[in-house]
């Protein structure tokens, strides 16, 4: 049991006189790692910024959300708009939200818009937060400018005095991130549909707007909308950020391959470089290890040791490069100011436990690697290299 | 007790000719010289017995009270070998009781057994010097008391006197000649005549034929 701590203390005691008498071997075995895993650290900190960043645009509900938009004929929209006061969706079970909206053949105008489509909402959609009237005001109303529903029909905006005015209770509302693809306006008017019903049992155009559930793909729901639209034979016109959203996953996987070959690279320079450095103690190692093979210690005993030994410099180095990074780097990021100050994301505190291991992995293997050179000295027989 | 070389050829890697052609010798408890030229191959001999250097063919076997087979092996090395080198090869960087106290611990021998060696070989007011600090003749006896601290059943000596005064040869041939045990395998490779008088059992390697 005594000899198991000896030689463990003799060969450190060694260690330390010849780390003291050539400290530029230390030195580099802890600078390389160091200024390697510095290097990594950032550019992993920028991907995981980046990463993060692509995920908070891939959980936004208009990323994600799906408009679907079928005009409906004069043949069928009275048929059509009695179905949709049910609305029964057969794609509901797919969505945590799943909003049907009917466009007016009208136009509106405000005092701020020119014009604006009219929306026919049967529920309250859950996606726009409708205006409220302000004490004292009068309710937002569309004031239809003449009755009966011809086409090209107008309305005018709330706040506008219209005379001979047919008051409906409407909303005004910016146009939302949902309807962007679908319309070029600033704004929308929202309006109850039973209100407009003479409207549109003439004709209107059937908005859907779908958020599929978490755990279903946007491709997904799109894909089961398209399969369904050919059964029925109904002329959908589909607009999504499937094209973005596919381009954001081709990113991930690609930010993914960047971090593991990172950790490849990583490995690979810091085996060349401490393996040449072992190359260059090798003549002063190999006696040592030589002498004390002849007093029986096992070639393994000596293998651990010098594992240990460049283990614990280039993790220290590792560990300074992680301190820095989480430390210094944040530090100096906050203090930049104007111009100068990095608009890029940089998440340090992002980089996740799988990175680290990546960057400890890489950091073993050139430790490990770089034992290589000693093995063949390890191999020859004690009694050739002692004089 | 034996140590037999059986049919032990060797030769240097990188090199055609054979330092060993099926040599054949057995070796017994007591002391055995081997003298001859300078590379006839004596160090090769205590190395190739020691298990330092495989036989090229053959075998070199240990037969040993509850230890019997071919040499070579680390636990073979730890417990049963001591072994003076031409250059001694002490621990540089350990002082002399640290270099006598290791092999004794790596031998799973008592510590309180080792130091004595110090006081017999007239050294142990040397204990906490490093070698370097120490003259030849000091190295040599340290590293023959680091050698039979481990209480050895084979104690190879290369040497053990080369360019030592008659003082100090005269220590190592008191305790080789009165000290060590019974039970012990013990082979010098010399060519001091100083030392020819501990034994008659010597092995001449300039005709390879024992000569006693």
């Amino acid at each position: 049991m005594t000899s198991l701590i000896s030689i463990p203390a003799y060969l450190w005691r060694n260690t330390l006189r010849r780390w003291l008498e050539n400290p530029a071997s230390p030195a580099t075995k802890f600078l390389v790692p160091f200024l390697f895993g510095l290097l990594a650290l950032l550019v992993l900190g920028l991907l995981r910024g980046v990463e993060a960043e692509l995920k908070t645009q891939l959980t936004r509900s208009d990323l994600r959300s799906i408009s679907v938009s079928e005009f409906v004929t004069a043949e069928q929209a009275e048929n059509r708009y009695y179905t949709a006061l049910e609305h029964s969706s057969p794609w509901a079970d797919w969505c945590k939200s799943n909003d049907l909206l009917l466009q007016a053949p009208l136009s509106a105008s405000s005092r701020f818009f020119d014009r604006m489509p009219v929306i026919a909402y049967i529920a309250p959609p859950s996606f726009i937060p409708l205006p409220e009237s302000k004490p004292g005001e009068p309710r937002p109303a569309l004031i239809l400018s003449s009755l009966p529903y011809t086409e090209n029909f107008a309305a005018k905006g709330d706040f506008i005095e219209v005379a001979e005015a047919y008051r409906i209770p409407a909303g005004l509302a910016p146009m939302p991130s949902e309807f962007a693809t679908v319309f070029q306006t600033k704004a929308i008017a929202l309006v109850p549909a039973e209100m407009l019903e003479l409207a549109l049992t003439r004709a209107h155009t059937r908005l859907q707007i779908l958020i599929p559930r978490d755990d279903v793909s946007p491709q997904r729901l799109e894909s089961l909308i398209r399969m369904h639209a050919e059964a029925e034979d109904n002329d959908l016109r589909i607009f999504s950020a499937q094209a973005i959203l596919e381009q954001l996953d081709q990113i991930t996987r690609r930010q993914e391959l960047a971090r593991v070959l990172l950790g490849l690279g990583i490995a690979i320079i810091l085996s060349l470089i401490l393996g040449s450095l072992s190359l260059l103690e090798f003549r002063q190692e190999i006696y040592l290890f030589a002498l004390l093979r002849s007093f029986g210690v096992r070639r393994i005993n000596l293998i651990i040791h010098y594992l240990l030994e460049t283990t614990l410099v280039t993790f220290s180095g590792g560990l300074a490069a992680i301190w820095v990074t989480r430390q210094i780097i944040p530090y100096l990021i906050s203090r930049q100011e104007g111009a100068t100050k990095l608009t890029i994301p940089f998440s340090i505190d992002a980089v996740s436990a799988s990175d680290f291991a990546i960057l400890g992995t890489a950091l073993f293997a050139g430790v490990v690697l770089s034992a290589l050179p000693l093995l063949p000295g390890l191999r020859r027989p004690a009694g050739l290299m002692l004089p | 007790m034996n140590l037999d070389f059986l049919q032990v050829s060797y030769h240097y890697p990188g090199r055609k000719e054979l330092v060993f052609d099926s040599f054949s010798q057995s070796f017994s408890e007591g002391v055995s010289l081997l003298k001859g030229y300078s590379g006839c191959g004596k160090s090769t001999l205590l190395r190739l017995a020691a298990g330092l250097l495989p036989p090229g063919s053959g075998e070199v076997r240990a037969n040993f009270p509850n230890l019997a087979g071919a040499v070579g092996s680390a636990a073979f090395l730890r417990r049963e070998v001591g072994f003076v080198f031409q250059q001694l090869n002490l621990l540089p960087l350990a002082s002399v009781r640290r270099n006598i106290t290791l092999a004794a611990q790596l031998a799973g021998c008592s510590v309180d057994n080792a130091l004595p060696w110090l006081e017999r070989l007239g050294i142990a007011e040397l204990a906490e010097h490093k070698p370097t600090q120490l003259s030849g003749g000091q190295q040599q006896r340290a590293a023959l008391a680091r050698a039979l601290a481990k209480k050895p059943r084979l104690l190879l000596l290369d040497e053990p006197t080369s360019g030592l005064d008659d003082g100090n040869t005269e220590i190592i041939k008191s305790v080789l000649a009165n000290d060590l045990p019974a039970d012990l395998i013990c082979i010098i490779a010399t060519h001091d005549a100083r030392l020819l008088s501990l034994s008659h059992d010597i092995l001449d390697f300039n005709s390879r034929l024992p000569v006693a």
